[in-house]
Order: structure tokens, then C-alpha cells, then sequence
């Protein structure tokens, strides 16, 4: 049944510190996690990671404005028959045992958000009303979230009464030697490129706060690598992966490139 | 492309803070006509106000050329060297070596200034054996590794310089090295004027920061004397320095001058004393003073300019509410159908009862609820011109296209603001309140209003969060106070470093726990330190530029609220 939920291939992922531990310390005791850490820091793939670990199915869901608690819980549908229940993503992870990874739950309204709470509490179960039903967490079911604390809305910002019902795992961008190593896999490029664009990426994050929202991500980096090791000129690379995603502001754009250019040429 | 100072300044200052992670501030030369060379003062980095030698890129080219350079002076080079008894001729070597030291060190961080360096030399003319050419092709030699010199000297002070950093670089042997170099400059009877040479290449600052000296730079020493010979203080207490002194007592004639006189207070607030841990309650006093009005004319005139930017954020406005529908349900027509609805229909079709045949559902662009409050500083420090705008202007121009976002998002706000003086007069500005329209009134009050007095901001946002308070339409929904400020907050009655900025971290917090947002824009290149205090993490922009104040606001207003 949770065949398709399962990692056939191990999920590269290389440790920068202790959260391997503490996550399978967590997960030991199915405790609610929740990642901390800003955008493209490698917090969806140490999921995958950690999930292909410990041989379990990994259900995601990527949390948006328009999602209702339906769209996690499940609905009633019709066929041919009659009426069928269609499990939702969580309840489908909490009857058959999965990890549940609710990325940037932030993104979900309030409303949404509030249908996990059950599941994260010492109860583990899942009320589904609407079927007369409580669905009983299965024993390998545990809640993860992604959460980026760096994002600057009102709006949307997490609630005490669901953050509280969390450990978190703080994520950063990994140490440069660290960087390098993932660049250099996940982009297959070599040591020196690599090491250039991480120098590129790690001096684009002293712009945060001024002028830019975020610094250029891991993942960006690994992006430029992709695009260089297939020919394009690193320059251009990183202009294509780094550059022009992270700012629409000219003079910023222009002094990205002149950063550019100062290491790579 | 421009390649101004102004222009290049844009793309430096984010530049600069990329590669060596502090504000180095870039300011035009004092006196341009007599300033030939870059240089560096206490305040930051000197440019010259446009390049003769080159046009457009390459132009930028020696402004980032010449902002590195001296970036690195101020990275690397922490020696002082003493005058004492060398020869102009030595001294101008010794500086040479220190350049092409420092040059060395950031090439070594940053590879691709090598390069850029490199660009700004002029290509090798014929065998010119002057001491200006030699010195040249001395420092061409020191930063290019696969330059090759045939001169008997150049090749000498190479193999000098490079056994004085063998052990590590060291700032201090260059002194023996110069000296020696410099001995050599008048045994080959090599003409030398001190009165007449200039650093080459142009890019490089006259050093005379590395060089110790008795004398302070000029400027700062003039404005403190000038300041001292002030007797209009009477009986003030010091100040925590002269210029904020000078800046509040004319403050205070500018206020008295335009008529804004308090009238009775309108409440009064307590203040936290961080030095004894506690609230000194009923210590401020609020006056709301009737405001002034002015012929608009001219901020419309201003307003004009932006007309574009106006019709971006319009644009922008649209597109966003696009984005966000809200899902009606239940709805008897519509473009989709409500599955949920469906088939409650279907059941109630097979059980032979009446179906509810609202089995659509419906988008609706969704209705913000949100209501805020913007507080503008108004202080003295305000009237400051930076280029062809001034603070007070870029807040007005500012406040009017926020206004304007704001109406179009139909979200009820108000637009204050607020300044100090003293403890017992602290002036909240009413601009336009939550009931009233954007109109002719408000842009006359926007238009009247000058800079003047001090930040206290705590007793202002406890101001602001009251108001948000007491207004009944703004119940239920979303509160967000955002404060635009441009330093640090001070008052005439305050010699405490910090005081007002915990008192206003107070002030936020209580806000917060009331259930009111709070966020700043502090157009300020040193605010990272007070703002992050009073706001806390993610709660804050920091912003360089006055001029971007206007295209800025109204797009981090629309991104907070998304």
C-alpha cells in the first residue's frame, strides 16, 4: 500500500552536525519535529535522507494558501456505487504508518494548520468527522514540518499553540568545506569551481537585510554547478542561478555580478 | 551608462558589504577641486565625484577599482607608520609597498581583484625611466606575477619585498625596504617632487591614512569649535555630543517658529529606566498639536515624478489580489463544482430526499482585514539633504504612495507622526486618522510639515498602539504599527547610550503582547545594532539609500501583508 512512498535510492545528503542523531532520537520516540532553517538549506532532502534511513515511507505535502484541512484529512468522493472516502495525504500516513512532511506549513492558513494538532499530541489520533471516524496513529507515524524562520510576513507566521507541539532541528547553511562537498556532488563539478562558488554564495548572504531577503541557498549553488557542468561559462552560471533569481533591483543585480566576477572569470 | 559617484555608489555599498561583511561608507570628495586621489577619512571612503579618465563601465571600472583598494587599506592595514626622519621619496615607496601588501591580501581573499586592479593600469608605454614610470611599473611588478621588468631596481625592490614578507606578511619591514629603495632613488640622481607627484594609478588613495599623524582631519574639528562657541544653550545639560546639541537647539527654533505649539497633554505614558530596571510610571506626556497646512502644490509636484512607480504598485496591487481568491462554497452557479457539494447531492438523490442544488463554487478576491498604522519620524535629523532630496522629503513622497497602495488594497490605516522634546513634550502628528479619506487635507498637512526635535519612539509607538486601541474599526482585524525612522532615537533630556532604545523594545514588546505588529524601516547605514534591539529579528529593514525610500516602502508593505 505505501509501496509508492518509499525511497528506492539513497537520498544524498551529508551531515553538518548532529541532526542525524537528533532526529532518530526524535523519531524513537515519534516526537512532532520540526526543521528550522532558510530556504534551500537542505531540509526536504535530510527528510528523504532520514526517511530512506530508517526504511520507512515518506508522505509530502508542499503546504499552499488554498489549501483546506480536507486537502490533508480527505474527502468523500463519488462513483459509480455510491459515495467513497478518499484518505487524505496525513491520514493516509497516519493509518499505514509513514512520515508525514508538511513542507513550509507557514504557507497554510490557520484553519489548515489546526487539523494536525490532534496527531501531535499525547492522543496520536486523527479525528475524521465527516466519516464518523478517529483513525489511531499507526506506531511508525511521526509529523514533520519545514518552517523558515527568516520570512518577513505578518500574516503568516506560525501560532504558539501549533509551534509549541514541536521539537525543532535548526538548519543553516552548511560550514564551506561542507558546501563544497555538496556543490561538488550534486552539481559534478570540481574542487576549485565549487570552492569559488560557494566563496560566491557565502559573501551573498552578508546581503541579508540589506537589500536582499535571503543570501544565495545551497541549492542555488548546486544549481550553478549543474548549469557549468554542462557547458555553460560559471559566470553565466552563476548570473542564470544566482544572480538573477534572488534580486530584480538593477544596482543589486550589478554588484551580484561584480561579486561574480570577483571570484570567478 | 552613468558613472557618476551616485550611480556608482548604488552598486558599490552592496558590493563592499558582500566581500568584507561591515559598512564601509562611500562619500564624494570634500573639496573636489583640490582632492586629486582617493582618500580615506574617519567617516569612510572618499571617490571623486565623477572619473575625467574613462567613460561609462569603464569609469565604474576605477570606482570599483579605487572603493577595494581602500576597503583593503581599511581590512589590512592596521599599521601606522611614523614619519620621523624619512624623505618624501621614501615615504612615497613605503606607501607603494603597502599598497601593493594589501593588495596581495585581498587578492588572496578575493582572486578577481587582481584582475580588476590589473585593468586600471595604463598599457606599457616605451623605456621611460623617470621615477614616476619606475614607480609604476614597480607597483605593476609587485601586483602581477607575470610581469617581468628588466630595470636593475624594480627587480631589486621585488626580490627586497618579497624576502621582507617571506616570514609571514608584515606591514612593519616595509619601512627598511623603502628606505633603502628611496636612498637608491637619489644615488641614481632620479628627479623626485614631492609638491607635484601624484599616486599612479589613479585608482589608489593618497595614503595618508596609514601614515601617523598629530593632526586630526580637519572637518570634524571645525564643527566641534563652532559648536562650543554656541552660548545659546542657557542651562541645558550636556549632551552626549556637541553636534546632537547644535542639531535640537535649532530643532527647537524651527518648532516654536512654525507655530506647532503643544496644547494640553493628551495622555501620558510610562517609561522603562533600563539603568534601574523598571517603569517610571506617568512619565511622558503626549500632545496631539493641531497641524499646520501647506500649499500642496509642490509635493504633488514631487508626486508627479513617481507617477510610473505609482502605476507599478497599481499594477502590482492587481495582479496580487489576483493571486489570492477565497473559495465560496455552496453557491448555486459558478465556474467549478464544490465536490463536497456534489456529493452531499448525489446522497440525497439516493435516498430520495431534496437536493440542495447549490453545487458550484465560486472565487471571490478575498477581503483583506487589516489595519494599520504608519508613524513617521519627524525629528530634526530629518532635514538632512543627501544629494538632491532630503529624509523629510523621501518620508512624504514615501507616506503619499503607501497612502495610495493602501487605499487601492482597501485597508483601513492611518498615517501619523511623531517627535520629542524632552520628556514632557512628546508630539504625536495626525496626518490622517482611520476614519478619515486620503484627501487635499492631508497632503497639505503632509506638505507643511518640517523636521524638527528629537526621537523619543517608545512613548510614541505606546502612543500608536493606544490609538490602534481605541479605534473601533480596527477590531477584529490584523494590527500592524510601521515605524519609518532614520537613527537611532534620542532626546534632549537623555545622556544614556541605549536608554530610549530599551525603553522602546518595551514599548514593542507591550504592543506585541497586545496583539499588534510591529515592523520598521530604518533608513539608516549603521541601524542593524538599535533597530534589531527594539524590533528583534526579522521585524526590521535596514536600508541604505534615502532615495529608494519611496519605490521601497510601498513593496515591503505589500510583502508583509501578502
Amino acid at each position: 500500500m505505501m509501496d509508492a512512498y518509499r525511497l528506492a535510492a539513497e537520498p544524498f545528503y551529508l551531515p553538518v552536525g548532529d541532526e542525524v542523531a537528533q532526529f532518530e532520537a526524535a523519531w524513537q520516540a515519534r516526537l512532532p519535529t520540526m526543521l528550522k532553517g532558510p530556504t534551500g538549506c537542505g531540509k526536504t532532502r535530510f527528510i528523504e535522507h532520514m526517511a530512506w534511513r530508517l526504511g520507512k515511507p515518506l508522505v509530502t505535502l508542499a503546504c499552499n494558501e488554498d489549501m483546506s484541512a480536507s486537502d490533508l484529512v480527505g474527502r468523500w468522493l463519488l462513483d459509480a456505487g455510491g459515495t467513497v472516502w478518499q484518505d487524505g495525504p496525513l491520514t493516509l500516513a497516519a493509518r499505514h504508518g509513514a512520515i508525514c512532511y508538511l513542507d513550509e506549513v507557514v504557507e497554510a492558513r490557520q484553519d489548515t494548520i489546526v487539523a494536525i494538532h490532534p496527531l501531535t499530541d499525547s492522543r496520536r489520533a486523527l479525528p475524521l468527522e465527516k466519516r464518523n471516524e478517529v483513525v489511531q496513529a499507526h506506531e511508525d507515524f511521526q509529523l514533520v514540518i519545514s518552517y523558515n524562520p527568516g520570512y518577513q510576513s505578518m500574516l503568516k507566521d506560525l501560532k504558539q499553540s501549533t509551534r509549541q507541539r514541536f521539537v525543532a532541528i535548526d538548519f543553516h547553511y552548511p560550514p564551506a568545506e561542507r558546501e563544497i562537498a555538496i556543490v561538488m556532488h550534486e552539481g559534478g563539478v570540481g574542487h576549485d569551481l565549487a570552492r569559488k562558488l560557494v566563496q560566491v554564495g557565502d559573501k551573498t548572504r552578508n546581503l541579508k537585510g540589506h537589500g536582499l531577503e535571503e543570501g544565495a541557498s545551497t541549492r542555488m549553488l548546486v544549481y550553478a554547478a549543474t548549469l557549468a557542468a554542462r557547458g555553460i561559462a560559471p559566470v553565466q552560471a552563476c548570473r542564470m542561478a544566482v544572480v538573477q533569481p534572488l534580486t530584480d533591483d538593477a544596482p543589486m543585480q550589478a554588484a551580484l555580478s561584480d561579486l561574480v566576477l570577483t571570484f570567478l572569470e | 551608462m552613468e558613472a557618476g559617484f551616485d550611480h556608482a555608489v548604488k552598486r558599490l555599498h552592496p558590493y563592499l558589504r558582500a566581500l568584507w561583511r561591515r559598512e564601509l561608507l562611500l562619500h564624494p570628495y570634500d573639496r573636489p577641486l583640490q582632492q586629486q586621489r582617493p582618500y580615506l577619512s574617519e567617516r569612510g571612503i572618499h571617490l571623486p565625484p565623477s572619473w575625467h579618465a574613462g567613460q561609462g563601465s569603464q569609469a565604474f571600472t576605477l570606482y570599483r577599482a579605487a572603493a577595494t583598494h581602500a576597503a583593503a587599506h581599511v581590512a589590512y592595514s592596521h599599521h601606522r607608520f611614523e614619519r620621523r626622519s624619512l624623505k618624501p621619496v621614501q615615504i612615497v615607496l613605503i606607501s607603494l609597498l603597502e599598497d601593493a601588501r594589501v593588495e596581495q591580501l585581498a587578492s588572496y581573499d578575493f582572486p578577481g581583484l587582481r584582475r580588476l586592479w590589473l585593468q586600471c593600469f595604463p598599457p606599457l608605454a616605451g623605456r621611460d625611466d623617470s621615477f614616476a614610470a619606475l614607480a609604476l611599473r614597480l607597483s605593476r611588478s609587485l601586483l602581477d606575477p607575470a610581469y617581468e621588468d628588466g630595470n636593475p631596481w624594480i627587480a631589486k625592490a621585488k626580490r627586497l619585498y618579497a624576502a621582507s614578507q617571506a616570514g609571514g606578511t608584515n606591514p612593519a619591514a616595509l619601512r627598511e625596504v623603502g628606505s633603502l629603495l628611496g636612498n637608491e632613488i637619489g644615488q641614481m640622481r632620479l628627479q623626485f617632487n614631492a609638491k607635484t607627484y601624484l599616486v599612479e594609478p589613479p585608482y589608489r588613495d593618497d595614503n595618508a591614512a596609514i601614515w601617523d599623524s598629530d593632526q586630526p582631519p580637519s572637518e570634524t574639528r571645525v564643527e566641534q569649535q563652532e559648536l562650543v562657541a554656541d552660548g545659546s544653550t542657557g542651562g541645558a545639560p550636556p549632551q552626549q555630543s556637541p553636534g546632537e546639541r547644535g542639531r535640537e537647539l535649532s530643532a527647537r527654533e524651527v518648532a516654536s517658529r512654525s507655530g506647532e505649539q503643544p496644547v494640553h497633554p493628551l495622555a501620558r505614558y510610562p517609561e522603562w529606566d533600563s539603568r534601574i530596571g523598571a517603569f517610571r510610571p506617568h512619565w511622558c506626556s503626549v500632545f496631539e498639536p493641531p497641524m499646520a497646512m501647506a500649499d500642496p502644490a509642490p509635493l504633488q509636484a514631487a508626486m508627479a515624478r513617481h507617477a510610473p512607480l505609482a502605476a507599478r504598485l497599481a499594477r502590482l496591487i492587481r495582479a496580487h489580489r489576483i493571486r489570492q481568491p477565497a473559495r465560496l462554497r455552496h453557491q448555486p452557479e459558478g465556474d467549478r463544482f464544490d465536490l463536497d457539494a456534489l456529493v452531499d447531492a448525489a446522497i440525497a438523490l439516493r435516498a430520495v430526499i431534496q437536493p440542495d442544488n447549490r453545487v458550484y463554487m465560486g472565487t471571490l478576491h478575498e477581503k483583506r482585514s487589516l489595519s494599520a498604522l504608519v508613524l513617521l519620524d519627524l525629528s530634526a535629523s530629518t532635514n538632512e539633504r543627501l544629494g538632491e532630496t532630503s529624509m523629510l522629503d523621501a518620508i512624504r513622497e514615501a507616506a503619499v504612495l503607501l497612502a495610495g497602495a493602501m487605499t487601492q488594497n482597501g485597508d483601513r490605516y492611518a498615517l501619523h507622526g511623531f517627535r520629542s522634546s524632552g520628556r514632557h513634550e512628546v508630539n504625536y502628528l495626525n496626518f490622517k486618522d482611520f476614519n478619515d479619506d486620503f484627501d487635499a487635507t492631508t497632503l497639505s498637512r503632509l506638505a507643511a510639515v518640517r523636521g524638527a526635535q528629537s526621537t523619543r519612539i517608545g512613548a510614541a509607538l505606546r502612543h500608536a498602539t493606544r490609538r490602534l486601541a481605541d479605534d473601533p474599526g480596527s477590531r477584529g482585524r490584523q494590527q500592524l504599527i510601521l515605524a519609518v525612522t532614520d537613527g537611532e532615537p534620542h532626546d534632549i533630556d537623555i545622556f544614556h547610550p541605549g536608554y530610549l532604545a530599551r525603553d522602546a523594545q518595551q514599548a514593542v514588546s507591550a504592543a506585541v503582547s497586545s496583539g499588534v505588529h510591529v515592523f520598521c524601516v530604518a533608513v539608516d547605514r549603521q541601524a542593524d545594532g538599535y533597530v534589531h534591539t527594539i524590533f528583534g529579528e526579522n521585524n526590521y529593514l535596514a536600508m541604505d539609500e534615502v532615495a529608494d525610500l519611496p519605490e521601497k516602502l510601498p513593496g515591503l508593505y505589500l510583502r508583509l501583508t501578502r
